[in-house]
């Protein structure tokens, strides 16, 4: 079979589905297609039959013909309605950029935002705040939808009842709040606060903090509780634990050398992944000029961003986690290492199967003393965060890659703790402040009944969410593009948090409603400054005015801890901890992990969050019970069956979900996302996934002992992980189809490089035909050396598979979203695909690999879809670009069929105008500079042709016929945290970096035999496996 | 058969005459078909000459043209953005709250100063919403207001004077040298470069050559 022969010329198979591994007759069946199975079948209404159907064309075509004969006389008239008093520095259709802040899974970055008269449509990172680069993730960029969700909560609730009829009410806000006030100061004043409680997310804002304290002063006997998706409790108490009170860790990636991570997620959805992934990726780029690399291991229950792009992955379950730190604790004492006797004692009694990785790993860590890094993730035990802290000290790392930070947090409670109090009958008065108990809170604490024996409780939420209608009483709160703040972020920048629109419906802030809470009538404006004038000395309105323009706090450092950890410690912690059956038994795990694209459910009513398939499963609109192929084969499941996991820990708990079979999760391990399957009312998240949180026990996002049993039914999973497959051929020498290897995607080593710097032998086994061995062209080629010749590349080396490039897309270009229904049937329109491959034995977890590719237009110089195009609608530009023009399009779709990336994307219906139908706000956040697609015509990324157009015309009325290098950015490349996108001028022979880097050996145009010559190229991956672990150096 | 046994024709003997009759007239129908088509719908015949009713009677005639008002006055944004917006009622009331305070022309602009709400003008240029027209480029570029809008100096009401279909655009976008003026010339509409020997090549104060673009996307996205 000619697939085999492929698999043995390129060494290695990628696939992208266990389907496609298997050559499955249905799979095969469907790539032969045209389109897509499903994609170009006709939808009729049921109860329409097709003779029906076609009457009902006939008719409205005839009735289109009538109006537009009229039309046809005169356009209808337009309004042209100008400002009545202009306001200062605008300038109408210009964008305006506001330098902000914001807080997006657990991490504060800078932000700029754009704003087109007044509606602010995008938003970015703000490039000088050292937290954010330039770069945001994909949350941050679905804030830009967020604002205008028409499920927002517009008016007060009383016991869930909505008190204003028709309009929303900003006087009822305000007599409401200050009667909040009144009775909370009768209740509470003369007790000093007994019985008091507010219970808030971690949001580290100076301002809100600051009336915490006045509150707290107020009412000094009420208790604070923090409850926080994002919040490191078990890192918190093993800092306590040394001597770091009220402290987090930092972690300084661009020094290390060596990063080894435990169930942790660093470039995925843990912590400040921006940044990190922008540090994280100095350390790769080096691989081109230095030939040097970091070293990344990874031991994980299943596949995060981070666990892609390791060198060196062990599928671990999350219990095992600590007995294998312990094990590497006994392999570094070993080579000569000093860590506390007990520490080595205590690791020799556990066994690990994994000897030969820790080894290995131990070694590296050894050889890179201060340079290296261990990270633990968050739901791991107090004691496991301790333990790295220890390794880490021992080998010298901290104050180098890692550094002990104070938290501006308050000391608080955790929600396990306020629960106990309100059942004991203690808390009388209960203050929500933007957080959504009743659906996040662990099954165990029963909060929803805990929160009905409180007399009264005040919420304010962005939705009247599950917490909202439960409440006594439910404030709207405004979106941080509507209100004044402040945000710290983790290495201690402040920066102000800068409104761009009025709130679209009467609301609050979180520190006007704590404010209001007290008496205090001052708007977030005030409020804000009047915190900031506390701390300024000299001209606060200058210091202030340069804020605001650069959007942070000049000077604001926060505070490290130097002193090192007592270690003595230690031992305590590990005191106790008898030997655990855990990481040997067959028991079934239980992991319940954040979801990567609606976090802890925060984003579940977010169409554009709902509609990106996650990095790994590809799964849109849905979240389902991962689990491997070995144990759903013990277990006869299959994709899509449902099944029960049964939990029994204090009491019982059954979730029925679909299961979803993946490579790269442990054995005997079912993983479940949160986030999903929510009873708040909105019109996106209805109906979508299943609730995880009704599995979760106690702090720890991992159980031991679930029942994993497969019940009657099927449920339909929306994944896109096999649309858009290039790899199809027919083999004519046996007659029949396979999934054939093209050196799609390509991935190399760093000792291959430094054995072949050419790379050309290196790349040989990839190429189907040699490109130099391109005779003739059939198309003319176009001209690439003079003017703006536009071009990309895609750094597969520091790609994460983040997602964020999507998300921007989707916010710049105005992508509609098409509902589960028609991703089901390959209609989504993403302009940018991540494709994800898996690699290696799917029965041994720890062999499989997985490499991000993200796919979008290529702009082909010898571009297939212009060939075939029969109105020239979609045509060659003079700098390179594959145009559309949209109005010429008839929707043929042969350039689809005929595009060899499969990248063209179509509009079977007015997606566009079903999106503003269903969500009446989202067509305030469209960009005006992109048109709006409507039915019937085709759609592609044009590389932001907005952009370029843009700076064109400021180049060239600056005098300049060439666009300087830099001043065209694609919102992808703008997004990216790991700067793997490079866009620019092919024919700048000064300046252009994208021109450089085409220039390396790593550099590659996917399906090269073809001959298009690709403007979008893709320079390989390369990893740095350790020579120790033989395994993965077959590459 | 015999001779006296014809046949009854059925059709009249006229009726030899429709062939040839169709062979001449059905191409003459149909090339004034096309030629109808080619000239009444085009935009030269539907657009050029809109000049609808504006709510206020303001008169360019009398601003532009006796006053000799700078278009960019009112037309603030126009050097610097894609639109040239059409002016904030601040604009109006800066003169009118001395000049003709109390005519009850400007009874429409007092009202919309006094409650915030804009006065709702009638476009007359418009450009279909596929097509991305940017005026700080053109008149940077040098090109004359009248050029597009004819001379708004001389109307009372404003219409539109140029077809602003994709050919009209084209042919200046082919050879743009004609319609430029020296870029202090831009706002005077009655400058002829012909008339005045302008030749853009030869002008020192361009820093470039006029290359307009004239691919799908210069436009089109």
């Amino acid at each position: 079979m000619q697939s085999e022969n492929n698999q043995e010329k390129s060494g290695k198979k990628y696939w992208r589905s266990l389907e496609e591994m298997a050559e499955s007759p249905e799979l095969l069946a469907q790539m032969k297609n045209e389109f897509p199975s499903g994609a170009a079948e006709l939808e009729v209404t049921p109860g329409v039959d097709r003779r029906s159907f076609l009457g009902i064309i006939g008719a409205s075509a005839a009735f289109a013909g009538l109006t537009s004969a009229t039309g046809c006389i005169r356009k209808p008239a337009e309004k042209i309605l100008p400002y009545n008093k202009r306001p200062e520095d605008l300038v109408e259709g210009k964008p305006q950029y506001y330098a902000s802040a914001g807080r997006f899974g657990g991490s504060v970055f800078g932000l700029l935002v754009t704003s087109y008269e007044g509606r602010p449509t995008k938003v970015d990172g703000n490039p000088s705040h050292p937290m954010s680069l330039g770069a945001t993730n994909a949350f941050a960029q679905a804030s830009a939808l967020e604002v205008y969700d028409p499920d927002r909560s517009q008016s007060v609730l009383k016991k869930g009842v909505a008190q204003t009829s028709g309009r929303p009410d900003a006087k009822l806000l305000k007599t409401t709040l200050a009667a909040a006030a009144a009775e909370i100061k009768a209740t509470h004043g003369s007790t000093g606060g007994q019985g008091l409680a507010v219970l808030l997310e971690a949001v580290p804002s100076p301002t809100l903090l600051g009336l915490l304290r006045e509150f707290q002063t107020t009412y000094p006997k009420s208790t604070v509780t923090i409850h926080d998706a994002a919040m490191r409790w078990n890192e918190m108490t093993a800092l306590a634990s040394f001597g770091y009170a009220n402290a987090h860790l930092f972690h300084r990636l661009e020094e290390a050398d060596v990063v080894a991570c435990f169930d942790a997620d660093p470039l995925g959805i843990e912590g400040d992944v921006v940044r990190n992934s922008k540090m994280y990726a100095t350390k790769r780029k080096s691989v081109d000029e230095a030939k040097t690399m970091s070293r990344l291991y990874v031991a994980e229950p299943t596949f995060t961003n981070t666990g892609v792009v390791a060198d060196h992955r062990l599928s671990l379950r999350s219990s095992a986690m600590g007995e294998a730190l312990l094990a590497l604790a006994v392999q570094l004492a070993s080579k000569g290492l000093n860590l506390p006797a007990e520490v080595i004692a205590r690791g020799k009694q556990v066994s690990t199967a994994n000897e030969k990785w820790l080894k290995a790993l131990a070694a590296d860590l050894m050889a890179n003393q201060g340079k290296s890094v261990i990270m633990v993730g968050q739901d791991q035990r107090a004691w496991v965060h301790a333990l790295a802290l220890a390794i880490n000290s021992a080998l010298n790392n901290l104050g180098k890659t890692l550094v002990v930070r104070s938290s501006p947090l308050p000391a608080a409670s955790p929600l396990h703790e306020l629960t106990r109090e309100i059942n004991k009958g203690n808390v009388k008065t209960l203050v929500i402040i933007d957080s959504n108990p009743v659906y996040t809170a662990a099954a165990d604490l029963s909060f929803a009944d805990a929160l009905q024996k409180v007399q009264t409780s005040i919420h304010l939420g962005y939705h009247a969410d599950e917490t909202g209608v439960a409440c006594a009483l439910h404030f709207p709160r405004s979106h941080a593009l509507e209100s004044w703040g402040d945000l710290v972020s983790s290495d201690g920048t402040a920066a102000i948090v800068q409104p761009v629109i009025e709130p679209l419906y009467p609301s609050l802030s979180d520190v006007e409603f704590l404010a209001g809470l007290m008496g205090n009538t001052k708007n977030s404006y005030e409020l804000v400054q009047a915190q900031w004038k506390k701390s300024t000395t000299g001209d606060f309105d200058s210091s202030w005015r340069r804020w605001l323009h650069d959007g942070m706090v000049k000077g604001t450092v926060g505070e490290t801890f130097s002193a090192k950890p007592e270690l003595s410690k230690l031992a305590q912690q590990l005191e106790g901890l008898g030997t655990s059956p855990e990481s040997t038994s067959t028991q079934m795990e239980l992991r319940l992990v954040l979801d990567r694209s609606v976090y802890d459910g925060r984003y579940a009513n977010n169409a554009w969050m709902q509609e990106l398939p996650d990095s790994v499963t590809k799964l849109t609109w849905d979240n389902a019970a991962l689990i491997s192929p070995k144990t759903a084969k013990a277990k006869g499941i299959k994709t899509g069956d449902f099944v029960e996991i049964k939990l029994k820990q204090d009491k019982e708990a059954i979730l029925k979900i679909a299961a979803f079979v993946v490579p790269g999760v442990s054995e005997n391990t079912v993983v479940v996302p949160l986030g999903y399957g929510r009873s708040f009312n909105g019109r996106v998240s209805t109906g979508t996934g299943f609730n995880g949180y009704s599995l979760l026990f106690g702090e720890n996002r991992f159980a031991f002992g679930a029942d994993v049993q497969r019940v009657s039914g099927t449920y339909e999973l929306a994944t896109t992980q096999e649309h858009g497959v290039s790899d199809y051929s027919y083999d004519t020498t046996v007659g029949k189809e396979a999934v054939e290897s093209r050196g799609v995607t390509r991935e190399i080593t760093l000792a291959a490089i430094k054995a072949d710097p050419s790379l050309e032998e290196t790349f040989k086994k990839f190429n189907l035909l040699d490109p130099k061995k391109h005779k003739t062209l059939l198309w003319t080629k176009t001209n690439t050396t003079s003017g703006n010749q536009w071009g990309m590349t895609i750094d597969l080396n520091s790609c994460t598979g983040c997602n964020a490039c999507t998300v921007a897309c989707q916010a710049e270009n105005n992508i509609s979203v098409v509902g589960k229904k028609r991703v089901l049937k390959s209609r989504e329109m993403h302009w940018i695909r991540i494709d994800r491959y898996f690699t290696g034995n799917v029965d041994t977890p720890d062999s499989i690999q997985a490499v991000f590719q993200p796919m979008a237009c290529a702009h082909c110089e010898t571009a297939p879809c212009e060939q075939v195009c029969p109105v020239a609608a979609t045509v060659h530009g003079v700098e390179g670009t594959n145009d559309i023009a949209y109005n010429r399009c008839i929707g043929t779709r042969y350039c689809a069929n005929n595009c060899p990336y499969k990248v063209r994307r179509f509009n079977y219906f007015n997606f566009s105008k079903e999106n503003d139908a269903d969500n009446p706000l989202y067509a305030m956040q469209k960009n005006p500079r992109v048109t709006v697609r409507f039915r019937g015509v085709i759609e592609k990324c044009t590389y932001c042709v907005q952009r370029i157009n843009a700076a064109r015309v400021e180049s060239k009325i600056r005098g300049e016929d060439i666009i300087r290098e830099g001043a065209v950015v694609t919102a992808c490349q703008q997004v990216c945290p790991t700067d793997a996108i490079t866009f620019g001028n092919l024919a700048d022979e000064v300046d252009s970096r994208v021109k450089m880097l085409k220039a390396l050996p790593r550099n590659y145009a996917v399906l090269s035999e073809l001959a298009l010559e690709p403007r979008t190229t893709f320079l390989a991956k390369v990893r740095n496996p350790n020579p120790e672990l033989e395994s993965s150096t077959q590459l | 058969m015999n001779e006296g046994d014809r046949v009854t024709p059925i059709f009249p003997k006229w009726t030899n005459h429709i062939p040839t009759a169709v062979a001449i007239g059905a191409p003459l129908v149909l090339v004034s078909v096309v030629l109808a088509v080619w000239y009444f719908f085009s935009p030269k015949w539907t657009d050029v000459g809109y000049t609808p009713k504006q709510p206020v009677a303001f008169s360019h005639q009398l601003h532009a043209g006796q006053m000799g008002m700078d278009c960019r006055y009112c037309h603030s944004t126009v050097e610097r953005a894609a639109f040239a917006a059409i002016p904030p009622t601040e604009t109006c009331m800066g003169c009118h709250s001395m000049v003709q305070a109390k005519s009850p022309r400007l009874q429409l602009v007092r009202e919309s100063y006094q409650s915030g709400k804009p006065i709702e003008w009638v476009k007359v240029h418009m450009l279909p919403e596929h097509a991305n027209f940017n005026h700080s480029i053109h008149v940077n570029s040098g090109v004359n207001c009248a050029s597009c809008h004819g001379r708004i100096d001389q109307m009372k009401v404003v219409g539109q004077a140029q077809p602003l279909s994709m050919g009209w655009c084209l042919e200046c976008h082919r050879n743009p040298s004609p319609n430029l003026v020296p870029k202090n010339q831009v706002t005077n509409l009655s400058y002829d470069p012909a008339k005045e020997g302008y030749v853009p090549e030869k002008d020192p104060h361009r820093l470039r050559g006029v290359n307009p673009p004239q691919h799908c996307s210069g436009c089109h996205y």
